[in-house]
C-alpha cells in the first residue's frame, strides 16, 4: 500500500472517529394543552344529594375557531357534524377514561401538543366502557356512559335514595369563555372540563319523572351543565 | 440560513483539511490518465488503477408531510458527507462514504428539534462491464453494488425509539444496486443510471420504502475549467412501514430537473454545484420536497 493512500485511510478513520463523536440535540417542547377532568370549581350540592357521579369518557377534542359552528345553530339545537376522534389529530385525545365529576383533585386525562392555532370549544364523547370486564353487579357504571347517584327529600320529607345512569353515547361541544389562544411556542395550557351532577340534580323534579324521564333528561341537559375552565401559563425553557 | 451557513463553512473546513496533507504532490492529471478532460463528480469518474480520490459533499434538502395545519412535519436537512474511493483494477472501484447530518424537524405546535450526528455511512463496489476501449473510452457500462451500514445512532425516547423521521439514519442495513452508463465525445458527455435501493427492517420497526432512482444527465464542458449540467432525475418509492403499517404519506414519484456548475480549480480538484427542483410530485397522502442544493468537491491524490 502506498504512502498516499495509507494517509488517506488515517485521514479517513479520524474523520469516522470525530464523526461518530458528534451528537447534539435541541428540543422546543412547542404548545401544549393539559387535560383534567374535575368537579366544579364551586362545588355545593343544595337540594338533592348527589353521592356519585361518574361518566366514562373516550375522546376530547380542540375545535379550531374556524370550524367551530356559530352560536345560533347550537341555540336552535341543530346539530353540526364534526370530524370527531381523529385518531390522527394531535389536538384529539384518545383514551378511554372513568371520570369521578366530583372529585376535586380531578383525572388528569392527558397532554396534547395541538397545533397553534385558536380554539374555541372542546368536543368531549362519553360512550359505555366496552372492554370492561368487571361484573355489572359489582360496579353500576360498567357498560354506562354516565351515571348520577344520590337521594333527595319528598314533598313528605322522606328521603328517596336514585340512581340515573345511560348507556348511550354522547358527544357535546362544550365553548371557551373566551378563545383559547396557542400562538406562542411557550403557551401551555391547562383545560378543566366539569360536570356540574349537583345542580342538574337541583333541577330535577325527581318525584314527576320516571325512570326513563330521568335518563332522557341527564343526556338532553348535558349540555347546560358540562363546562371547560381554561387557565393559561407559559412553559419553563 | 445559520445552520446552512455553519454547514457550508464547515464542508469547506473539511475539505481544507482533507486536501492540504497533499499539497504540492498531486497525482499529475487524472483527466490525462483516463485520456479524456471531462470533469466528473465523485461516483462517475473514469477508473483507472490506482485512482484514489477524497471528496466532500454537503446537501441541503427539505420536506412537509403529514396533514398541513394538523400533523404536518416540515424538515430540513444539511448533510455533510466525506467519501473516499480507491480502483485497484482498471474495472473496479471502491467507494466508502461517511455523513455527517444536520437536522432540523418543525412541527405545527411550535415544537421545533435539531438533531446533529452521524448518519448512516455507505460501501459500494462499482464495476464497468463494457468500454469501448481501455484508453480514453467514450462509452462505458457499469454496475454498482452499495451498502448503507446503520452507523447513525437510535435516538431513544421514553417508549423506544423515537420514529423515523425523528432518526438520523434508518436502522437498517440497505442494500442498493445500480447500471448505468456514461458516454464521453469532449466538449459533451452524458450520464444515465438506475439504481435500485432494498431497505430492510430498522429502527422502531420501520422500513424504508423500497425505490428505484433514474437520472440521466448532459454536461457541456466548453473548457477545461468549466462545465454545466443539465438533467432529469425521477424517484419511484413505495411507501415507508412504520410500526408494521404503512405510513399513508410516504412513497410516490417525484420528477426533478437538475442542472448546476461544474469546476476544476486546480489540477485535480473537481468542485461542483447542483441544484435539484421537483417539478412532478405524484406523491401519496400529504407530503411534498423542496429543493436540493449540493456543493462538493473531490480530489484525485
Amino acid at each position: 500500500m502506498s504512502k498516499r493512500l495509507a494517509h488517506v485511510l488515517s485521514l479517513t478513520g479520524l474523520m469516522l472517529l470525530a464523526s461518530a463523536s458528534v451528537r447534539c440535540v435541541s428540543v422546543s417542547p412547542g404548545v401544549a394543552v393539559e387535560l383534567i377532568f374535575a368537579a366544579p370549581p364551586h362545588y355545593e350540592p343544595e337540594g338533592p344529594v348527589v353521592s356519585s357521579a361518574a361518566a366514562f369518557l373516550v375522546a376530547a377534542t380542540l375545535v379550531p375557531c374556524e370550524e367551530a359552528p356559530r352560536a345560533s345553530w347550537r341555540s336552535f339545537g341543530i346539530v353540526v357534524a364534526h370530524a370527531h376522534t381523529d385518531s390522527t389529530s394531535a389536538r384529539t385525545w384518545l383514551g378511554g377514561q372513568r371520570v369521578d365529576a366530583m372529585s376535586a383533585a380531578g383525572t388528569p386525562l392527558g397532554l396534547l401538543s395541538p397545533p397553534a392555532r385558536s380554539y374555541c370549544e372542546l368536543e368531549v364523547t362519553f360512550a359505555p366502557d366496552e372492554t370492561a370486564e368487571t361484573d355489572p353487579r359489582e360496579d353500576p357504571m360498567v357498560g354506562r356512559s354516565l351515571g348520577v347517584e344520590g337521594s333527595y327529600e319528598n314533598a313528605d320529607g322522606s328521603i328517596t335514595a336514585f340512581a340515573v345512569r345511560t348507556s348511550r353515547e354522547r358527544v357535546e361541544l362544550i365553548p371557551f369563555d373566551a378563545p383559547l389562544v396557542l400562538d406562542d411556542a411557550r403557551d401551555l395550557a391547562r383545560i378543566t372540563v366539569s360536570f356540574d351532577a349537583a345542580a342538574w340534580a337541583e333541577n330535577m323534579n325527581f318525584e314527576a319523572a320516571s325512570a326513563s324521564e330521568r335518563r332522557a333528561a341527564l343526556l338532553d341537559e348535558l349540555h347546560a351543565y358540562l363546562a371547560a375552565t381554561v387557565e393559561m401559563r407559559e412553559q419553563e425553557r | 440560513m445559520h445552520r446552512a451557513v455553519f454547514i457550508i463553512s464547515a464542508a469547506l473546513a473539511v475539505f481544507v483539511a482533507a486536501v492540504l496533507p497533499f499539497a504540492g504532490r498531486a497525482r499529475a492529471c487524472a483527466t490525462c490518465a483516463v485520456g479524456d478532460p471531462t470533469l466528473n463528480v465523485m461516483g462517475v469518474e473514469q477508473p483507472f488503477a490506482g485512482r484514489t480520490r477524497i471528496a466532500t459533499e454537503v446537501r441541503h434538502f427539505s420536506e412537509t408531510s403529514g396533514v398541513q395545519g394538523e400533523t404536518s412535519v416540515a424538515s430540513s436537512e444539511q448533510r455533510l458527507s466525506l467519501s473516499l474511493s480507491h480502483s485497484p483494477t482498471p474495472r473496479l472501484t471502491l467507494a466508502l462514504r461517511v455523513p455527517l447530518v444536520l437536522r432540523h424537524l418543525a412541527f405545527e405546535n411550535l415544537a421545533t428539534e435539531t438533531v446533529v450526528g452521524p448518519g448512516d455511512a455507505t460501501v459500494r463496489a462499482r464495476y464497468v462491464l463494457y468500454r469501448d476501449r481501455t484508453f480514453a473510452p467514450s462509452r462505458l457500462i457499469w454496475a454498482h453494488l452499495g451498502l448503507e451500514m446503520p452507523t447513525a445512532p437510535i435516538r431513544q425516547g421514553p417508549g423506544g425509539p423515537l420514529s423515523l423521521e425523528r432518526q438520523l439514519g434508518t436502522g437498517s442495513w440497505d442494500t442498493s444496486m445500480a447500471i448505468g452508463g456514461s458516454y464521453f465525445a469532449n466538449p459533451y458527455s452524458v450520464h444515465g443510471s438506475a439504481l435500485l435501493f432494498l431497505p430492510t427492517r430498522g429502527t422502531a420497526d420501520s422500513r424504508v420504502g423500497t425505490h428505484l432512482r433514474t437520472t440521466l444527465v448532459g454536461q457541456l464542458q466548453p473548457w477545461s475549467f468549466l462545465g454545466f449540467r443539465l438533467g432529469l432525475d425521477a424517484r419511484f418509492e413505495a411507501a415507508t412501514v412504520e410500526n408494521g403499517a404503512e405510513d399513508p404519506s410516504s412513497g410516490g414519484i417525484v420528477g426533478y430537473i437538475t442542472g448546476g456548475l461544474i469546476g476544476s480549480p486546480a489540477t485535480d480538484i473537481v468542485t461542483w454545484l447542483n441544484f435539484t427542483m421537483p417539478v412532478i410530485q405524484a406523491l401519496n397522502g400529504e407530503q411534498s420536497e423542496g429543493w436540493q442544493l449540493v456543493l462538493g468537491a473531490a480530489l484525485d491524490v
